[in-house]
């Protein structure tokens, strides 16, 4: 029988402390359109659906041990960052000129919002700076979203408004003792290699590495203050713990950039974003996206840096879970890591054997959350999404 | 001093430009330089394989390749042919539009003397069919980034059954460095290997065009 609240629960696994069963996690995002059968146009357009799809999948699934905010405040906020970031290449919207509605939301990122040139404003201006290079280059001057044309770039009081919206629904599940994920921020090297390309920040590396490195400093500040604006938005600055920051580092694994600049340009603004965070009473959920198995001994140093209990790795599908055992697991929490194309393709028994092994493999000494790995798909089965569950749930003490 | 293979290799942009121009101005043969910055993208690619390089180095040594490409190409015989290795379809499924693994390919296949022809992003099943028939290509690479790539890939290689190409092409695909295309996708989509970087996939259709070249002797 479960004896733990699911905010007990995680606490209690980030601490590595025993708890009832394994916690489990879903960051379903566009997977709720799918279980709740509406179509991918809708739930980015359609506040109401969008928002009875996200309730239904939750409750679909049995309901997991943690929320994303993202899940729900995201389909509105996240078209009008594609139609505002992706104003100088192509962007793909469901429903929108010849896609189809349940075609899955795509940006190109060349050609790059910024310039070698624009180190400039970001150094000047930090994360304003990109706000202005996207009012210069944005070509579609409106968005129609939720029913409204909003002026490009980003109206940051429609953004906040929106924010401010989802609030009663987050707090039912505070209520509720589930503990919500209400901000999430980037590293500055992600900024960048959105704003420059993958491409063109490579090129920089090279070019302009001190361009960079200032960049990345004036704009550290502002993305410990873009975290505490969206949890602010959402009405959770004070939330009960954990109160947790998803920072996401999508482009910053060493598969990326190599050792040499990882320790340069990544390892030192992971602790500082993480200290800066943790100092003003939040935890970290590191979104380790990509594969980071030759940086698993880097997140090490980044958890052996900060309080201990105050942070977790969620691994997306692409690392090494048995290196994560070695080098991570028994000392820090983890968490990890169905893949989306186990859960496209695999039957609920497969995956079923994959969590089971994970749980071996990473959670025999606690301080293990199943989850999937990145967000998980459209075109994800269901029933095999409903398997992760249904292992964690089968992990009760008895 | 560093040869020219050497400069690429160790990704000195500035070094690579100035050798092209200096041995242009010697008046060596465009296609033998060409022929020594191949070799410089080899040492490349080998040293990815041994995790001295990464991702952000073939990216580099891709633009570099390039840059020193086009100093060359005016003065390559209009009618000069390269002796390619092999001619290759590549392109991102339908749906798809993502490309960033993408291009890295062409250029390491470019680089490693492939005829490529890259058909972009969002490429129809017959498109893809009707380039590998124009082309008589040897090798066709699918790319995606996301699972909603699996069944443009699996029409594409059952129209290529339809149309009796699927015994003349081996196919090759990937995408999201084997996260989401991985392994068991050849198996499931009909297709002869997966690629889980541009290095592995160059290896793989060098040896894909020798063992297509031995069964047409």
């Amino acid at each position: 029988m479960e004896t733990m609240t699911s905010r007990e629960r995680i606490i209690r696994t980030m601490n590595l402390k025993e708890t009832d069963r394994v916690p489990v996690i879903l960051w379903l995002f566009t997977q709720a359109a799918r279980a709740a059968g509406i179509s991918l146009k809708d739930w980015i357009f359609d506040r109401r659906k969008s928002e009875w799809a996200w309730k239904y999948s939750l409750m679909y699934y049995g309901g997991p041990d943690m929320i994303f905010g993202s899940d729900v405040v995201y389909p509105p906020v996240f078209i009008l960052l594609t139609c505002g970031w992706g104003v100088c290449s192509r962007t793909l919207v469901p429903g929108v000129d010849r896609y189809p509605e349940n075609a899955q939301i795509q940006t190109l990122e060349e050609p790059p919002l910024m310039e070698p040139e624009d180190y400039d404003l970001i150094i000047a201006k930090g994360l304003d700076g990109i706000d202005d290079l996207v009012a210069r280059k944005c070509k579609k001057k409106t968005a129609r979203v939720s029913g409204r044309d909003l002026t490009l770039p980003f109206e940051t009081t429609w953004v906040e408004q929106e924010f401010k919206t989802w609030r009663p629904t987050v707090k039912e599940f505070e209520r509720q003792d589930i503990p919500v994920v209400g901000s999430v921020t980037l590293l500055p090297t992600d900024v960048l290699a959105i704003a420059r390309s993958l491409r063109g920040l490579v090129t920089d590396i090279y070019k302009r590495p001190d361009d960079i490195k200032k960049a990345c400093d004036r704009m550290t500040k502002d993305l410990v203050d873009l975290a505490l604006k969206f949890s602010k938005w959402l009405d959770l600055q004070d939330q009960a713990q954990p109160r947790i920051v998803d920072i996401i580092p999508e482009r910053s694994s060493p598969v990326f950039f190599g050792p040499k600049f990882f320790e340069w340009d990544i390892l030192p603004y992971m602790k500082e974003l993480g200290r800066r965070l943790i100092e003003l009473g939040y935890c970290v959920k590191w979104h380790c996206d990509s594969d980071w198995t030759l940086g698993l001994e880097y997140l090490r140093e980044v958890a052996e840096y900060l309080p201990k209990g105050r942070c977790y790795f969620h691994f997306s599908g692409e690392t090494d879970m048995k290196k994560v055992g070695d080098i991570l697991a028994g000392h820090y929490c983890v968490a990890g890591d169905v893949s989306a194309s186990l859960l496209k393709l695999g039957t609920p028994n497969e995956v079923k054997r994959y969590c089971q092994k994970l749980i071996e493999t990473v959670g025999s000494e606690g301080g293990f959350i199943l989850a999937n790995g990145c967000e998980i798909p459209f075109d994800a089965r269901p029933e095999n999404v409903k398997a992760i569950v249904d292992v964690a749930k089968s992990t009760v003490r008895t | 001093m560093f040869s020219l293979s050497e400069r690429l290799a160790n990704l000195d942009e500035n070094g690579v430009v100035s050798k092209v121009q200096e041995e242009l101005t010697r008046g060596r043969q465009a296609v033998e330089i060409l022929n020594d910055l191949s070799k410089g993208m080899a040492i490349v690619g080998k040293r990815f394989e041994r995790n001295e390089y990464f991702l952000s180095e073939l990216i580099m040594s891709g633009e570099i390749f390039k840059a020193a490409a086009k100093l060359l190409e005016p003065k390559i015989p209009r009618d000069y042919q390269r002796q390619a290795l092999g001619k290759f379809v590549i392109g991102t499924v339908e749906g798809d539009i993502h490309d960033i693994g993408k291009n890295i390919v062409v250029t390491l296949l470019q680089s490693a003397g492939f005829n490529v022809y890259d058909l972009g992003v969002d490429v129809s099943p017959e498109k893809f069919v009707g380039k590998v028939r124009e082309t008589k290509a040897d090798i066709l690479g699918l790319s995606c980034l996301l699972t909603l790539g699996y069944e443009p890939m699996k029409a594409t290689m059952t129209k290529l059954i339809e149309v009796g190409l699927r015994n003349r092409v081996k196919v090759i695909i990937g995408g999201a460095a084997g996260a989401v295309v991985t392994k068991d996708w050849p198996g499931k989509v009909g297709a002869d290997a997966f690629a889980r970087d541009g290095v592995e996939g160059v290896r793989l259709a060098k040896m894909f065009v020798k063992t297509l070249k031995e069964r047409r002797r």
